[in-house]
């Protein structure tokens, strides 16, 4: 049951795996032919998957629910979310002057006519050195709307893609075994990824996950409450706990309040 | 990925026409085989142009995500040139108070001339006591019936005809029942509705089934149709409204509160002597 890494990946150098480039060779006897294999992608149907461990234990399996892990994938949907929270996390603090707000007088350089001279209405107009910006930026929300049935459907159809490119590993805990970063890095070049993300279902994170992949910038770690389309999409592999995948379960099976 | 899609398209004996659907189809069992838990195709939808596959960035790519055609229309430059066709004028015309920057004259203003909204005397009244009800015929009904979206052993209320679509959102002061299709009516129905016209009336009552006009007002419509309003607000549901002195002829009674389900006992007997007859 347990092929997520078999031994037989021998092409596999240190070097390359702590930059995270792994060349991992997939085994033969996949798990395509774990016998799952019946309907189609997108058709809503409960998957069951292998629950493991970092000591890459045997937990037996667990159904992940059709409607939130078998959705049709809709590149379109996942576009307009990532979108949106690109926008709504800008800060948008970017601030310039005005005319009225530039330090000086507000007093008429000389005389409208007869000096000589070009006609000024005052020196900090956006010609002078030291003068106002015209049009410029200033601070303002760049949030943009987004439907919450879209942006639910938008996780979906990221957790659905995780799981149709078999990146989705569920585990029983997202306890290391040692909270060395080496040990860590170890275990990650054996699995087929190159960026991953643990997701666990609590407040904060264990200790030890967080030290052994604080230094390595293909591995980060994200409570379930926080997990979100770009993050899933920014990994290439997911990496959640049992009881992370129920939490999930249940906050998109609750009716969206209005 | 092209060449998946090729792959995957020709091997579905698909030509150009395939290939011009919005999705690309990606072989799985052809890519690797600890990709995913399905052995067949994964298609990915909407979007335009490329998309990702199994066996390289994923299915979703961060560069390879886009809203569908047509979601975005480009803006309008305006005064870019003779050959944007909006370049001299921008669209503006010549000249003018309309061809400046600012604001424009207020809509229906004619110049300082008498505008037509004033030059015209006023006519007609709003009729504050007047209702106004939500036409149900009944081969609407009937239909509704057919389709088994309203049973016919039960009470028929406003609410019964609402909830089966038999009108739409708007209620306005309740429903009349008219009589289109009166001449196929053969149904026993028992119904509640605010007003009904005697053509209907007659067909129902032909048929062996009773209809009761009865009176709500606006609260008393709101506490029939969706009295989870009240519920939700933590207020106890109304109680029905008394007809109004001027009402009361044209009713047969106070509509009840919350929605009947079975058709008052005094109805059905008053009703038997004279289709027995």
């Amino acid at each position: 049951m347990a092929v997520f890494w078999s031994s037989s990946s021998s092409c596999r150098s240190k070097l390359s795996s702590l930059v995270g480039c792994f060349n991992w060779s997939a085994p033969k006897n996949g798990c395509s032919l774990r016998g799952f294999a019946s309907a189609a992608q997108g058709s809503l149907t409960d998957k069951e998957v292998a629950v493991t461990n970092f000591a890459r234990d045997d937990k037996g399996t667990a159904t992940l629910a059709g409607d939130i892990f078998d959705v049709p994938i809709r590149r379109d949907i996942v576009h307009r979310v990532v979108v949106w929270q690109l926008a709504k996390r800008r800060q948008g603090t970017h601030s310039t002057k005005t005319v009225s707000e530039v330090s000086g007088t507000g007093k008429k350089p000389g005389p409208q006519k007869g000096s000589g001279r070009a006609r000024h209405g005052t020196l900090r107009g956006p010609q002078f050195r030291g003068g106002a910006t015209m049009h410029g930026p200033k601070p303002r929300d760049y949030e943009i709307g987004l439907q919450k049935k879209v942006r639910r459907m938008g996780l979906k159809v990221a957790l659905s893609a995780r799981v149709a490119e078999g990146k989705l590993r569920v585990f029983e805990s997202v306890v290391p075994t040692s909270p060395r970063t080496k040990d860590m890095a170890n275990f990650l070049s054996e699995m087929d990824a190159r960026k991953v993300l643990f997701v666990d279902d609590c407040e904060k994170m264990n200790d030890s996950l967080v030290r052994a992949t604080s230094n390595l910038h293909f591995a980060n770690v994200l409570p379930v409450k926080g997990l979100n389309v770009y993050s899933i999409l920014q990994h290439d592999t997911l990496v959640m706990t049992l009881g992370a995948i129920r939490f999930l379960e249940r906050s998109l099976h609750t009716p969206i309040s209005r | 990925m092209w060449e998946f899609g090729r792959a995957a398209v020709g091997g579905k004996g698909g030509s150009g026409s395939a290939l011009k659907q919005a999705w690309m189809m990606v072989r799985a069992s052809a890519i690797s085989s600890s990709a995913g838990l399905w052995a067949g195709e994964v298609r990915v939808l909407g979007g335009q142009g490329w998309s990702g596959s199994l066996s390289g960035g994923g299915l979703l790519p961060l560069n390879g995500i886009s809203d569908n055609k047509g979601s975005r229309q480009e803006r309008m430059r305006l005064g870019r040139g003779i050959g944007s066709g909006k370049g001299k004028t921008a669209g503006r015309g010549h000249k003018g108070q309309k061809a400046r920057s600012g604001c424009k004259p207020r809509l229906g203003f004619e110049g300082g001339q008498t505008p037509l909204r004033l030059r015209i005397p006023k006519r007609g009244f709003t009729n504050n006591l007047g209702h106004s009800y939500q036409p149900v015929n009944l081969n609407t009904i009937a239909d509704l019936v057919s389709k088994g979206r309203i049973d016919p052993s039960q009470l028929i209320t406003i609410k019964t005809l609402k909830d089966a679509g038999a009108v739409g959102k708007k209620m306005l002061d309740g429903m009349k029942l008219l009589g289109r299709g009166a001449e196929e009516f053969k149904l026993p129905i028992h119904i509640e509705v605010s007003r009904v016209s005697e053509r209907a009336k007659a067909a129902i009552e032909a048929a062996g089934g009773s209809v009761r006009r009865v009176h709500y007002n606006q609260l008393g419509l709101k506490a029939l149709l969706d009295p989870e309003w009240f519920n939700k607000k933590g207020r106890l549901l109304p109680k029905p409204a008394r007809p109004p002195l001027k009402v009361r002829p044209k009713v047969d009674g106070t509509g009840s509160l919350p929605a009947p389900v079975t058709p008052p006992e005094s109805v059905p007997s008053a009703q038997e002597p004279t289709v027995l007859a």
